[in-house]
C-alpha cells in the first residue's frame, strides 16, 4: 500500500467501516511509515475536537463563503420560483433544499412565493359594477338590433326607439366610437371622393354664376321700378278723385252754411218785427231760458 | 356550462342569449385588466365596454375558443394602453403624488368577496404597486391572467425565453416586496 492510497481510506479506517483486508493492509502500512502515523493521530484528534463540541458556530458557513465564493442566497432566489414551480430537478434540487434547510431568510421567501400563487389568481377577475352587462348589452344588442341579430320586425320599432332617445351623450358616443371606425374603413376615401366631386361639379360647371346672378337681379329691379311706378300712379289717381270728391264736399257745405246764414239773418229780422220766441233759433242765451 | 367555442358561435348566429353570457363570462378579467392599466375605476369601465363593442362588432373576426382568451386580453391591453396615453397627454401638467403612484388601489368591492382576506389583498396591491410597470405587467399576464408564455411572447413582441426570465424576476420582485410589507405590518421591521 502506498501513502496516497492510505489517504484515500482515512475516513474508512477512523469510523473503523473499512473491510478487513483493507485495514490489514492499512495496518502494516502504518507500521512502516511515520509520516502516515502522524496523519491518522492528527485526524483522530480533529474528531474527537468535533466530538466535543456540540455544533459548529451558526456564522461559520456564513463567514466561509463570504471570504470566499460569496454569500449563495442571491443564487438561489434565481432558482426559488424554479423550486416553487417544480421545475428543479435532481441534483439542482437537492443543493436549493440543502441552502433552504440552513437559510430562514430564503425559507421564507419560498413560503411567499407558494402563497403568491394561490392569491395571484384570485385577482384575476374584478367585478366591473351590477349594471355593466346591461350598459354593453345597450351598446351592443339592443343599440345594433335591426343590424345584426333581430329580424325585420324589430327593424322599424327600434329605429323608432333610437330616433326618439337621441340624446348629446348618444351623440358623444357615436363620435367616439361609430365616426372613427366608419373613417377607418377602407372605402371611406372613395366615399369621400364622390361627395366631393358631387359637391363640386355643379359649382365648376357655373362658374360664369355671379354674372348671370347679376344680370337677373339688374332684370328684377328694373321690373320692380316698373311695377312700383304703376302702383304710385295708382294711388296718386286715387288720392285725386278722393281729393276732388273732398272739394265738392267742401262746396255743398259752403252752399249749406250760406243757406243756414241766410234763414237764421231772415229770422232775426222776422223776430225783430213779430215777437220774442222762434223755434228755430240756435242761441237759447236770449229771454227765457230752459 | 357552454365552451367558448360554442358561446361565439352563437353569437354568430346572432343568439343573444350567447353574446350575454360571453359577456358575463369574461367581464371580470376584461375590467381586472384595464384597472390594472388604468387604476381608476371609471376609466377601466369605459374601456371594458369600448372592449366588448368592439368584439361584438367584430364577431366574424373573433378567434375560436383556445384562443379567444389571450385575444380578448390582448385587446383590452391595448385599449387600456391607448386610454392611458391619452389620459397621460391630458393631465401632463397635473403632478401626481409619489404616494398615489407607488400604490395601486384595492378594486375588491368587497373584503371577502373571492377567499382572499381583505387584509391580505390590500398587502398583495401594495405590493404590486412597489414594482416598475414592466413587472406589474408581467405579473398580470403571467400569474392573474395566466396566459402561456408563448401567448405573452406573442402579446409583447420578445421572445419567449425573455418573458420567462421576467416573468421569474418579477415574481420573486413581489415575493421580496410582499416580505418586507408583512415584516413592517407585524412590526418586525424591515423596509418599509
Amino acid at each position: 500500500m502506498t501513502c496516497r492510497e492510505l489517504e484515500r481510506l482515512l475516513e474508512g479506517w477512523l469510523a473503523e467501516t473499512l473491510p478487513a483486508s483493507e485495514r490489514t493492509a492499512c495496518e502494516e502500512h502504518l507500521a512502516t511509515c511515520e509520516a502516515c502515523r502522524d496523519l491518522v493521530e492528527l485526524a483522530a484528534l480533529a474528531d474527537s475536537a468535533g466530538a466535543l463540541e456540540a455544533s459548529p458556530p451558526p456564522d461559520l458557513v456564513a463567514g466561509i463563503l463570504e471570504r470566499t465564493s460569496g454569500a449563495t442566497c442571491a443564487r438561489v432566489r434565481e432558482e426559488l420560483v424554479l423550486l416553487v414551480d417544480g421545475e428543479l430537478l435532481g441534483e439542482r434540487r437537492e443543493l436549493v433544499e440543502l441552502h433552504l434547510g440552513f437559510c430562514p431568510d430564503c425559507r421564507e421567501l419560498r413560503g411567499v412565493l407558494e402563497d403568491l400563487a394561490g392569491d395571484l389568481v384570485l385577482l384575476a377577475e374584478v367585478d366591473p359594477g351590477p349594471d355593466f352587462v346591461e350598459s354593453v348589452l345597450e351598446r351592443t344588442v339592443r343599440a345594433d338590433r335591426p343590424r345584426s341579430l333581430a329580424g325585420a320586425e324589430g327593424v322599424a320599432g327600434a329605429g323608432r326607439d333610437r330616433a326618439a332617445q337621441v340624446t348629446p351623450a348618444r351623440l358623444r358616443r357615436w363620435w367616439k366610437t361609430t365616426w372613427p371606425a366608419l373613417v377607418r374603413r377602407p372605402r371611406f376615401a372613395w366615399e369621400a371622393a364622390y361627395v366631393l366631386a358631387l359637391v363640386l361639379t355643379p359649382l365648376v360647371a357655373s362658374a360664369d354664376l355671379p354674372e348671370r346672378a347679376a344680370d337677373l337681379a339688374g332684370r328684377a329691379g328694373r321690373a320692380g321700378a316698373v311695377t312700383v311706378a304703376d302702383v304710385a300712379q295708382g294711388f296718386a289717381d286715387r288720392a285725386g278723385g278722393v281729393a276732388e270728391q273732398a272739394e265738392s264736399l267742401g262746396e255743398s257745405a259752403d252752399a249749406e252754411l250760406r243757406t243756414f246764414q241766410k234763414r237764421v239773418a231772415s229770422s232775426l229780422e222776422r223776430g225783430r218785427n213779430d215777437g220774442p220766441d222762434d223755434p228755430d233759433d240756435p242761441n237759447p242765451t236770449k229771454g227765457d231760458a230752459p | 356550462m357552454p365552451t367558448a367555442d360554442q358561446l361565439i358561435a352563437g353569437c354568430r348566429n346572432g343568439d343573444e342569449l350567447a353574446w350575454e353570457a360571453l359577456v358575463r363570462r369574461y367581464q371580470g378579467r376584461v375590467f381586472g385588466v384595464a384597472l390594472h392599466y388604468l387604476r381608476d375605476r371609471e376609466e377601466a369601465r369605459d374601456v371594458a365596454q369600448d372592449v366588448f363593442v368592439k368584439v361584438y362588432r367584430s364577431l366574424e373576426k373573433v378567434r375560436d375558443g383556445d384562443t379567444f382568451l389571450a385575444w380578448l386580453l390582448r385587446l383590452t391591453r391595448n385599449q387600456s394602453i391607448d386610454r392611458l396615453r391619452r389620459l397621460t397627454a391630458r393631465r401632463t401638467d397635473r403632478a401626481v403624488p409619489v404616494e398615489e403612484a407607488a400604490e395601486l388601489p384595492d378594486p375588491a368591492p368587497g373584503p371577502e368577496s373571492d377567499g382572499l382576506g381583505g387584509e391580505r389583498r390590500r398587502l398583495l396591491y401594495r405590493a404590486l404597486g412597489r414594482l416598475s410597470p414592466l413587472n406589474r405587467e408581467m405579473i398580470l399576464l403571467k400569474d392573474i391572467q395566466e396566459l402561456k408564455l408563448v401567448e405573452i411572447a406573442d402579446l409583447l413582441d420578445v421572445p419567449v425565453g425573455t418573458v420567462k426570465t421576467r416573468s421569474h424576476r418579477a415574481r420573486l420582485e413581489l415575493a421580496e416586496a410582499m416580505r418586507s410589507l408583512g415584516r413592517a405590518a407585524s412590526g418586525g421591521g424591515g423596509e418599509v
